[in-house]
């Protein structure tokens, strides 16, 4: 079983959003600290400056900043101020006496207005606290003190609160959409394989070097296209070679096979009728007969390879060449019961001698696997979408692989059976070149109880 | 085909040879020439009845011979032999003024039998019946006449007894037959050349007093036309 494609491209597409969303999450857990503390200082700083004056009393203070129309992160916080006055010492704690008092760093930052305010950054007893100076009227000085750590941790909690509760409905809805976006990434990415694979479906052995070449749809496909059409270019030239052989090699037998033969035949002459001497050199002639034979049914499959098979087209009465075949038949095998049923008069425009060959391969092949005492029907019958044609006889048991490799070149059936059957196994190939040229349609049929039908149809639909 | 004056074209040596004889023994004069050039020299010099050619030849080849030849307005039949048998190849042949095609591997008697149906077209003899000695077949009714009594063959029958005619006396193997006669070149592993020969022998063996039989058969190789019984 094969994974599938789409389930690892899901896989990949969960995992890398996944990615993405954590680190767009560590990325906020070190960013928004620093962000926090710098809007704090901001606001810090306006605030003193805007509410100062009322200082250091705490609620009108408060209230100066709760009034004040700017949005604010401080506004949510005005409860966590701790105020340090030198006047007033309640609400003092240690980080009061520190800033009030002790050695800090303090910074002076010009407000928009171009007031001074003192800030400083500073931390006490090992936490961070941001302070801003007031200096009153009376030159008295109250500091605002903010523990950044605990405003930070705050926002920080109600984020991660907010995120939490988000994640619950959010997840479902980026599974979803992640598995839209597979579907539709695998559709876009499978678009030109596609493609690519529909050029490749149309070729074949007879077509696959007079195609034209493929052409890449994305300058990425240029690689895949490109190892295709050298691996194209590479069949075309050993199948070249190869169908070049086949067609020399059966040109080249011909000349020994003529000597062979001439030679045999005068031996014959010389020798007196009827020794055994003259026997055994008509069993030479038999031999180099069958090897002309193969020769050229070789010959014949190597044309058709080329499509070079070109056949001569005539108006053939296929009623009576079938009829013809019937009648033979009855005299070639009296053994076996031959019936017929012949539609008379169909006509059909093919090459006399092709079909002739096409027929009498599929009638040999109909006695050489017959049972004892066996039969042959023959059927022509014609209809408006065109002929069929049968020969239909009961065989001895056939291999399960039959009907798919009956067409094979070199496929026999049964090897011990059909050793003395000429042609090799290249009859029923060659049938079904002879049909393909004639753009027919060849096939086999093994039934059950061993009952094998060969039919020739012209039809474009296959008639039932 | 006595006296019938051959001109053999082919490099072919060991083929040459054994057309020779055949074509001797069938009582033709053969003169044999290995390559293109010379054939060609040859048949315009010398007088021949017919040109047995191959097409591939050194120095030219048959095509070009031929064409040669019929250009210079010499129109003696011509066979052609070659080892292709495709259908442009005998086309052009054709084309280029060839009377007959045999494809290579063939048969001597086939060539003889061409050979004679070539010389006899040309000298204007009917090509309706084919007559040897007191055997004749008339071509168009399958008509046989038998030293006297006449009948009439089934196709089959007819078309097997007249290629026996061919060449009286060459034994044809029932593989031959079958090729010729029914055009299957597969073994129908059946006796049906026998049984053909027979039903013949019944049809033009009834009356007293003729011949038993125009044809024999030659055990372990097939039959012939029996010149010894015909007088």
């Amino acid at each position: 079983m094969r994974l599938s494609f789409r389930i690892v491209l899901f896989l990949n597409i969960l995992i890398a959003s996944a990615i993405i969303i954590i680190a767009n999450r560590v990325a906020i857990q070190v960013f928004l600290p620093l962000q926090i503390k710098e809007q704090l200082k901001n606001e810090l700083i306006n605030y003193v400056e805007e509410c100062g004056q009322y200082l250091p009393h705490r609620e009108n203070f408060q209230a100066c900043i709760q009034s004040s129309e700017s949005i604010s992160l401080i506004k949510g916080f005005t409860g966590r101020y701790v105020l340090c006055s030198e006047q007033i010492l309640t609400q003092q704690n240690e980080a009061c006496s520190t800033v009030l008092n002790g050695a800090i760093k303090w910074e002076a930052i010009t407000t928009v207005s171009g007031k001074l305010i003192q800030y400083a950054d500073a931390e006490i007893s090992k936490a961070e606290w941001l302070a801003a100076n007031y200096y009153g009227k009376a030159k008295e000085r109250t500091v605002v003190i903010l523990s950044l750590e605990e405003v930070s941790l705050e926002i920080s909690r109600m984020l991660r609160a907010y995120r939490d509760r988000n994640t619950i409905y959010v997840l479902p809805i980026l599974m979803l959409l992640i598995l839209l976006m597979t579907w539709h990434v695998f559709n876009v990415a499978m678009r030109p394989i596609k493609q690519i694979d529909q050029s490749i479906k149309t070729l074949d052995l007879k077509t696959f070097d007079i195609k034209t070449a493929l052409v890449a749809p994305y300058k990425e496909f240029l690689t895949i296209v490109d190892s295709f059409e050298a691996l194209r270019l590479k069949l075309i030239q050993s199948f070249d070679k190869a169908r070049r052989f086949a067609s020399d090699a059966s040109h080249e037998l011909r000349t020994p096979l003529t000597i062979l033969r001439g030679n045999a035949e005068a031996i014959i002459k010389d020798l007196p009728i009827g020794t055994d001497e003259q026997i055994r050199m008509q069993m030479v002639i038999n031999e180099i007969d069958r090897l002309v034979t193969i020769t050229q049914k070789l010959l014949w499959l190597s044309r058709a390879d080329a499509n070079k098979l070109q056949p001569v087209y005539q108006e053939v009465n296929l009623s009576d060449v079938m009829g013809q075949w019937v009648l033979d038949a009855q005299t070639f095998n009296p053994k076996l019961k031959l019936t017929s049923h012949i539609q008379p008069k169909v006509i059909w425009k093919c090459d006399a001698d092709l079909i002739h060959q096409l027929i009498g391969n599929l009638y040999d092949n109909a006695v050489k696997y017959n049972v004892a005492n066996g039969w042959i029907h023959f059927r022509l019958q014609q209809d408006a979408s065109g002929f069929y044609l049968s020969i239909e006889n009961p065989s001895s048991p056939l291999p399960v692989d039959f009907e798919t490799k009956a067409f094979d070149r070199f496929y026999r059936a049964d090897d011990a059976r059909s050793r003395s059957i000429d042609g090799l196994g290249l009859g029923l190939s060659l049938c079904q070149e002879i049909a393909a040229v004639h753009e027919a349609q060849i096939q086999v049929k093994a039934s059950d109880d061993g009952i094998v039908t060969f039919t020739l149809t012209n039809a474009n639909s296959r008639p039932s | 085909m006595n006296g019938i004056k051959v001109l053999l074209i082919e490099d072919e040596i060991k083929i040459a040879d054994f057309v020779s004889k055949g074509l001797k023994a069938a009582g033709a004069e053969v003169t044999h020439v290995t390559d293109g050039a010379t054939g060609l020299k040859v048949a315009l010099e010398d007088a021949h009845d017919i040109l047995v050619l191959d097409i591939m030849l050194p120095a030219m080849n048959g095509i070009d011979l031929m064409r040669e030849l019929r250009q210079s307005g010499n129109l003696r039949p011509i066979i052609i032999l070659s080892a292709k048998v495709d259908l442009e190849d005998r086309l052009e042949s054709f084309q280029k003024g060839a009377n007959d095609y045999l494809p290579k591997p063939f048969y001597v008697e086939e060539l003889i039998a061409r050979i004679k149906s070539l010389t006899r077209r040309v000298s204007s003899d009917s090509s309706e019946q084919i007559i040897y000695k007191n055997l004749k077949l008339d071509l168009v009714s399958r008509r046989v006449d038998w030293s006297g009594d006449s009948t009439i063959l089934s196709p089959r029958e007819f078309s097997l007894l007249g290629y026996l005619m061919r060449a009286p006396g060459h034994i044809y193997s029932r593989q031959q037959i079958l090729k010729h006669v029914w055009a299957i070149d597969f073994d129908p592993e059946t006796n049906v050349v026998d049984v053909c020969v027979l039903r013949i022998k019944r049809k033009l063996n009834r009356k007293n007093g003729a011949p038993a039989s125009p044809i024999e058969s030659v055990r372990g190789v097939g039959y012939r036309l029996c010149i010894e019984e015909l007088e």
